[in-house]
C-alpha cells in the first residue's frame, strides 16, 4: 500500500512538473498538484453533435473540459476489440479540452490472458482518433471499468500499465470511481472521477430513486474522508421513466408526458399509475417487440432535482475539499441539460 | 454450425433485410403471456415472405429470386443448387472468385463481361462496406469518399437491362451503409418504384421503409415493410403507432391502409386479454388456469377505453370511407361481447357479415361469431345451444382437415401479429380457454372437461399434444369435488344428459371414458379406499392402460408375490433399471392392486398374533411397493419425481409398520420389521434439531428416515433423527441380535448397522 502511494505521490509529482509549462500556455488550468479543476461535463453518445443549446450550454457555464467516450472495449470471440466508436461529426468548440474516456466492459477483463496487450492497444487508438480528427493528443485519459475485487488486480495492472505510458509523456490517466469502490482499494491513477449517480438498482420496484439519493450517499459518505487517492466529483443531470408490472421492471421509458391525467395518475411521490393502453415510446430501453405499456403498469420517475445535486455537492465538499475542485456532470444532451435552469447549473457546479 | 452461421449472417448482410438499428432487433416473449396474446382477433394477412427456410433460415423470398435470376440468365445451365451454394458464401470478407463454383467457371468460359463485372463490383462493395464500418484498432476515420466514389462508378455501369435492378440495389445498399436517405428515395423513385413487382424491388422497398421509420412516418414504413415481407420491421411500426388514440388518427389519415387495420386488430387483442385477466381471480378451480399466464394488475382503463372505443367502430362504419367496415363492425361486436351484453354482440357481429369486408376479416367474423355463440351456450336457450353446435362442429371439421405442418407454422410469441393463425390454434389456445371459462362460470364441470375431451381428440398430430387429456386428467384426479369429477363420469356415460349441448359432447367425453374411470379410482385408492376405487378401476378396459404413459412402471406389478415380498422385505427400490419390464399386454395393475388389498386387509382382521404381525407387515409392504419409493409407483401416481418421493401411501406404510412390529413377537419377524421401519422415510412430528430433515413438496410433512445402505435409490437427504424413539429403539433391537442381522444378507450388507452396533455411529453428518 505504502509503496503505491509513494508511486503515486512520485508520479504525481513528476506530472505536476510537465503541468507546470502547460500552464504557461494557458490552455486550462491545474491546481499546484497538476490536476484539473474546473466545469466540465461528460459526452457519452455516439456521434459528435452538438446543437445550439448544447453549445450554449458550454458557454454559459464556462465548461473548460468534456470528458467524451471513444469508444468501448468488448470481448468478443476471446479476443477484445474496440466497438461503438465516437464518430467525429461535429468540432468541438476552440478552448474546451477533450478528456478521453473508454468504457471496459465487464467481460473484458475476466482473465489475464484477455487482457494481456490492452494498455498499448487501446492508448495508439485514442492518440490516433485524436490526431486522424484533427485534435492534439489528448493530455489526459480516463477509464470507465466497474470493476470488483475478483478483477481489481487485473484492473490494477492495466491502469498502472497506462499510467506508466502516459506519465512519460507527462499526461494524465484519471478513472471513474463507484461509491461502493470505495470501500476497496484505489487504483493508480492520478486522481478518480467519483460517480456519485447510479446509486441504487433501478430494477428493484422498491427503490425511491436508482440515480441518486442523499440515503444511500450516506452509506458511503464515511470512505471519503480517507480515501487515498485525490478525487473529483460527477453528478448526474439525466433522468428516466421506469415501468413496472406486477413488481417487475419492464423498460427504461423516456419522453412519457406523466402530467396527462388522462393517462398517469400520481400514486406517491414519484410514482404514476398508467390509466389505459398506450404504445411503448419508441427507443424504450429494455423492452422487446410488441411490449405495450397496459393500465395497471407502474411508472417511477426519476430525476435529480437542483436542490438534491446541491445538498450531494455540499455534502461531498464538506468531506473532501478536492472533490469540489472540479465537478463533472453527467452529461451533455440537449434533453437532459433543459430540465435545469442556468441558476440551477450555476449552483451545483459551484457546490456552494 | 459456425458455417451456417456465417452464411446466415452474410445473406442477411448481403440482402439488407434488417432495417432498423441492431438494439431493436433482438427479440423476446414478454414475461406475462395469456392465452389472448395469440391474437385470436385477426385482420390482417400474413405478411408474404413471413415463411423461411429451415436449412437456411434467411429469406426465402430473396434467395428464390436470387436462384431465379441466375437461372434464367443462364439459360439453366447452371443449377439452383450451384447457385445458392455460390451466393451462401458470400460475405463482407470475401466473394469468392473462383473458377471451382460452376457459376464463375462458366460466366469464365463465355466470357460474359457484364456478369463477371457485376459480381465484382459485388465483391468490391463488400469490401469497402466492411472497411467503413468495420472498428479495429487501427483506427481510421470513416471516410464516405470511397465508397461514394464506387457509386458513382457503377451509376455509370451499362450493365444491360438485365442487370439494371439489381444495380439500382446495389446503389441502394451503399445510401444505406452511408445512411444516405435521400439518396435512398431518390434512388426508389428514379428506379424502384416503376420496376415491376419481384422480391429485388420487394428488398428495395425495404430500405424505403426504412427511411419513414426514421422519420417517424410508421404507418408509410409499415406499408413498404408489409411488401417486402419484413415482419420484425411491421412488429416495431405497430409498437409505435398501437392504442386507441393513435387509431383514431390513422383513421383519419389513412382509412384503408394495413397500419390501420393491425393497429386495430391489436387494440381489440389487448382489450380481449385484459377482460380475461380481470375476471380469471373469479374462478378457482386452480386446474382450469395455469400460473404460467400471469396477470395484469388492473384493466380500468380499458373499460372507459372500450366505450370511446365503440362509439369510434360506429363512427368509421357511418362514415363511407373506410373499405373494410366488416372488420370495424366486427371490432365493435366483440367490444360488446366482453361488456357482457354477448346477444347485442352477436347481433352486431351478425350485421357485419353483410358489408364490405376481405377474406381475412370474414375469417375473423366467422371466429368472433362461434366465441359469441359460446358465451351464450349452456344458458337454457336452445336456439343459441344450436347455433353454437352447428359452428363449433364446423370450426371442428376445419381444424381436423388441417396438417400437422401448417399447424406448427405458428410462430414465437413475438411474431404473433404476422403469423397466421389456423383454426386448430385458434381453438386450442383461445376458444378453449374460454369455453372452459365458459363452463367453469356457469357450474358445468362436466360440460368443460368435455372441451377439454374434444380438442385433445383432434388428430392433428397424434400424440403431440395431450395438454388437455392431462389438464381433464388432472381435475379429476384432484382439482374438482368428487360430485364434479362425477358429474364428468356421468356425460362420459350418457347418464344424466341434459339437452342438446350434453349430446353433442357426450361422444368427445365418452372416447375418454378409461381415463375418467382411472383418474377418479386412483383418487379413491390414493385414499385407501380400495373398495370404492375398484368399482371404477375395475371398468377400465385392459388394452387402455398399455396405451398409457405409465404402462411400464405399473407393469412391474407382476412381480408381486409372497417370494417377492419375502426377498424384498427390505423395503428398498430395485427395479429401477431398463431390461425388467416384460412384453406390453394388456392387465389391469390397479385393480389388481385394489383387490390384493381387500383380501390382505380382510385376512388381516382373521388373523392374531404373529401371523396378524407378518399381514400387517405384507400390507406395509403392499403400500410402500406402489408408493413413490416403490417399484410400482405409477399405482398411486401419473409421475415421479425425486422432488416429491412421498405420498399418502409412504404415511400408511409407516402406520402399518408401527402396527406389524408392535404386534410382532417373533425376533426373525422383529428384526425384518425394525429394518423396515429404519428404511422407509417415516411420518415425523415431533421437534426438530438443526439436522437437515426433509419438509418440503409435502404439504408441511416430515419425514426421517436412515440412508440404509449403498442400494438404497432415494435421495439421501432423508436422515436419521437420533431422537425419534421409535428408530433408536429399532437400532437398539437389531445391534442385540446381531445373530439374526448377520444370518440375514439384506441386514448384514448394512454397513450403517454395523457402524451403530459397533458404536461407530455418527448420527448426522452434517450436524
Amino acid at each position: 500500500m505504502n509503496r503505491l502511494i509513494r508511486r503515486l505521490i512520485g508520479a504525481t509529482l513528476s506530472i505536476a512538473t510537465a503541468i507546470a509549462g502547460l500552464l504557461g500556455m494557458g490552455a486550462c488550468s491545474r491546481e499546484p498538484d497538476g490536476l484539473p479543476e474546473g466545469n466540465a461535463i461528460y459526452y457519452w453518445r455516439t456521434s459528435l453533435r452538438l446543437d445550439e443549446s448544447e453549445l450554449r450550454f458550454l458557454k454559459r457555464h464556462d465548461i473548460r473540459t468534456v470528458y467524451t467516450r471513444f469508444f468501448d472495449v468488448v470481448e468478443d470471440n476471446g479476443r477484445l476489440r474496440p466497438e461503438s466508436t465516437l464518430i467525429f461529426t461535429d468540432r468541438m468548440p476552440e478552448g474546451i479540452e477533450i478528456v478521453p474516456v473508454v468504457f471496459i466492459d465487464s467481460r473484458a477483463l475476466r482473465s489475464d490472458s484477455l487482457a494481456a496487450g490492452l494498455a498499448p492497444l487501446l492508448l495508439a487508438r485514442v492518440d490516433s482518433m485524436m490526431s486522424k480528427n484533427g485534435y492534439a493528443p489528448a493530455r489526459e485519459v480516463q477509464i470507465d471499468f466497474d470493476w470488483t475485487k475478483s478483477n481489481a488486480k487485473r484492473y490494477f495492472s492495466l491502469l498502472g500499465e497506462l499510467a506508466d505510458s502516459l506519465h512519460a509523456k507527462g499526461r494524465l490517466l484519471s478513472a471513474t470511481i463507484r461509491l461502493h469502490q470505495l470501500a476497496m482499494k484505489a487504483p493508480p491513477v492520478d486522481y478518480g472521477a467519483l460517480m456519485v449517480y447510479n446509486i441504487g438498482n433501478f430494477k428493484n420496484p422498491d427503490e425511491e430513486n436508482s440515480i441518486i439519493s442523499t440515503r444511500r450517499l450516506r452509506e458511503y459518505i464515511g470512505y471519503l474522508s480517507n480515501y487515498p487517492l485525490p478525487l473529483r466529483g460527477a453528478l448526474p443531470l439525466y433522468g428516466w421513466d421506469l415501468l413496472f408490472r406486477n413488481n417487475k421492471f419492464q423498460a427504461i421509458v423516456r419522453g412519457m408526458d406523466l402530467n396527462d391525467t388522462t393517462a398517469f395518475r400520481p400514486i406517491g411521490a414519484n410514482r404514476f399509475a398508467v390509466g389505459k393502453y398506450m404504445p411503448m415510446p419508441v427507443g424504450a430501453s429494455g423492452a422487446s417487440p410488441g411490449s405495450r405499456i397496459l393500465p395497471g403498469d407502474i411508472i417511477r420517475h426519476e430525476q435529480p432535482s437542483a436542490a438534491t445535486l446541491d445538498s450531494v455537492a455540499r455534502m461531498l465538499g464538506s468531506r473532501r475539499s478536492d472533490i469540489r475542485r472540479r465537478t463533472i456532470l453527467y452529461h451533455l444532451d440537449r434533453q437532459t441539460i433543459e430540465s435545469f435552469n442556468d441558476e440551477e447549473i450555476e449552483k451545483i457546479y459551484s457546490g456552494s | 454450425m459456425m458455417k451456417k452461421l456465417k452464411k446466415y449472417i452474410a445473406a442477411v448482410s448481403l440482402l439488407a433485410m434488417s432495417f432498423l438499428p441492431a438494439l431493436r432487433a433482438s427479440a423476446c416473449g414478454p414475461d406475462n403471456w395469456t392465452p389472448y396474446d395469440t391474437r385470436p382477433f385477426k385482420l390482417v394477412k400474413d405478411a408474404p415472405a413471413s415463411d423461411y427456410d429451415p436449412d437456411w433460415n434467411g429469406p426465402e423470398k430473396s434467395q428464390d429470386e436470387t436462384c431465379d435470376f441466375w437461372d434464367s440468365y443462364t439459360n439453366g445451365e447452371i443449377s439452383r443448387d450451384d447457385v445458392k451454394e455460390y451466393f451462401h458464401e458470400v460475405n463482407f470478407d470475401s466473394f469468392p472468385y473462383e473458377r471451382s463454383y460452376p457459376l464463375i467457371a462458366l460466366l469464365d468460359r463465355k466470357g460474359d463481361s457484364t456478369a463477371i463485372q457485376y459480381i465484382r463490383d459485388c465483391m468490391e462493395f463488400n469490401k469497402l462496406s466492411t472497411a467503413y464500418q468495420l472498428e479495429s484498432w487501427d483506427y481510421e476515420r470513416r471516410d464516405p469518399t470511397a465508397l461514394r466514389e464506387f457509386e458513382a462508378r457503377i451509376s455509370k455501369r451499362r450493365g444491360g437491362s438485365a442487370f439494371d435492378a439489381r444495380y439500382a440495389l446495389l446503389r441502394m445498399r451503399i445510401a444505406g451503409v452511408l445512411h444516405d436517405d435521400e439518396q435512398i428515395l431518390k434512388i426508389w423513385e428514379s428506379q424502384g418504384k416503376t420496376m415491376k413487382p419481384s422480391a429485388l424491388r420487394d428488398r428495395m422497398g425495404g430500405f424505403v421503409g426504412g427511411v419513414y421509420y426514421r422519420r417517424k412516418d410508421y404507418p408509410t414504413a409499415l406499408d413498404y415493410f408489409y411488401a417486402a415481407g419484413d415482419n420484425n420491421s411491421i412488429l416495431w411500426c405497430i409498437d409505435a403507432i398501437s392504442g386507441p388514440e393513435n387509431l383514431r388518427q390513422l383513421y383519419d389519415h389513412t382509412p384503408n391502409s394495413i397500419a390501420t387495420l393491425y393497429v386495430l386488430e391489436d387494440y381489440v387483442d389487448y382489450l380481449i386479454g385484459a377482460t380475461y385477466a380481470g375476471r380469471r381471480n373469479n374462478f378457482n378451480s386452480p386446474y382450469f388456469y395455469d400460473d404460467r399466464y400471469g396477470e395484469r394488475d388492473d384493466i380500468f382503463g380499458a373499460v372507459a377505453q372500450r366505450d370511446d372505443f365503440i362509439r369510434l367502430c360506429d363512427s368509421v362504419v357511418a362514415d363511407g370511407r373506410c373499405e373494410n367496415p366488416m372488420a370495424w363492425a366486427s371490432a365493435k361486436g366483440v367490444l360488446q361481447c366482453l361488456g357482457g351484453d354477448a346477444e347485442s354482440g352477436l347481433q352486431t357481429l351478425r350485421e357485419a357479415r353483410g358489408m364490405k369486408g376481405d377474406e381475412t376479416a370474414l375469417t375473423n367474423l366467422d371466429r368472433m361469431e362461434l366465441w359469441a355463440l359460446l358465451l351464450l351456450s349452456g344458458k337454457g336457450d336452445r336456439k343459441f345451444d344450436n347455433e353454437f353446435i352447428n359452428a363449433f362442429s364446423r370450426f371442428y371439421a376445419e381444424a381436423e382437415a388441417e396438417s400437422f405442418k401448417k399447424s406448427r407454422n405458428y410462430g414465437s410469441s413475438v411474431n404473433r401479429p404476422v403469423i397466421e393463425m389456423p383454426t386448430y390454434d385458434y381453438l386450442t389456445r383461445f376458444f378453449a380457454e374460454e369455453a372452459i371459462a365458459h363452463f367453469t362460470a356457469l357450474s358445468q364441470p362436466a360440460r368443460a372437461l368435455a372441451v377439454m375431451a374434444a380438442l385433445d381428440d383432434l388428430p392433428i398430430s397424434p400424440g403431440y399434444n395431450d395438454e388437455f387429456m392431462q389438464r381433464m386428467r388432472n381435475n379429476i384426479f384432484s382439482g374438482l369435488t368428487e360430485p364434479e369429477a362425477l358429474s364428468f363420469i356421468s356425460l362420459a356415460e350418457g347418464k344424466d344428459c341434459d339437452g342438446l349441448l350434453d349430446a353433442h359432447f357426450h361422444p368427445y367425453a365418452a372416447k375418454y371414458i378409461n381415463t375418467a374411470y382411472d383418474a377418479f379410482g386412483t383418487r379413491l385408492l390414493r385414499a385407501s379406499r380400495f373398495e370404492e376405487a375398484l368399482k371404477y378401476l375395475g371398468r377400465i378396459d385392459d388394452k387402455w392402460f398399455v396405451t398409457q404413459a405409465i404402462y411400464p412402471y405399473l407393469n412391474r406389478y407382476w412381480g408381486y408375490s409372497p417370494a417377492y415380498f419375502a426377498q424384498y422385505y427390505s423395503f428398498s427400490r430395485h427395479r429401477n433399471g431398463e431390461g425388467i419390464w416384460t412384453p406390453y399386454r394388456p392387465s389391469n395393475v390397479k385393480a389388481d392392486f385394489c383387490a390384493d388389498m381387500i383380501a390382505a386387509l380382510s385376512e388381516y382382521e382373521r388373523l392374531s398374533g404373529d401371523a396378524k404381525a407378518k399381514k400387517a407387515f405384507e400390507i406395509a409392504a403392499l403400500y410402500h411397493y406402489a408408493s413413490p419409493l416403490g417399484d410400482c409407483w405409477a399405482i398411486s401416481d401419473y409421475g415421479w419425481s425425486s422432488a416429491k418421493p412421498c405420498n399418502e401411501f409412504t404415511d400408511a406404510c409407516g402406520d402399518w409398520l408401527r402396527k406389524a412390529c408392535a404386534m410382532a413377537t417373533d425376533p426373525t419377524t422383529k428384526c425384518k420389521i425394525y429394518y423396515a421401519i429404519i428404511a422407509t422415510p417415516m411420518r415425523y412430528d415431533g421437534p426438530h434439531d438443526n439436522y437437515p430433515y426433509y419438509s418440503d413438496n409435502l404439504e408441511g410433512r416430515t419425514y426421517t428416515k436412515f440412508a440404509i445402505d449403498a442400494t438404497w435409490q432415494t435421495p439421501k437427504r432423508y436422515y436419521w433423527d437420533y431422537k425419534t424413539s421409535l428408530g433408536t429403539e429399532a437400532m437398539d433391537y437389531l445391534a442385540s441380535h446381531r445373530d439374526i442381522v448377520e444370518s440375514d444378507d439384506v441386514m448384514r450388507s448394512c454397513d450403517m448397522l454395523s457402524d451403530y452396533a459397533a458404536g461407530k455411529f455418527i448420527a448426522n453428518p452434517y450436524k
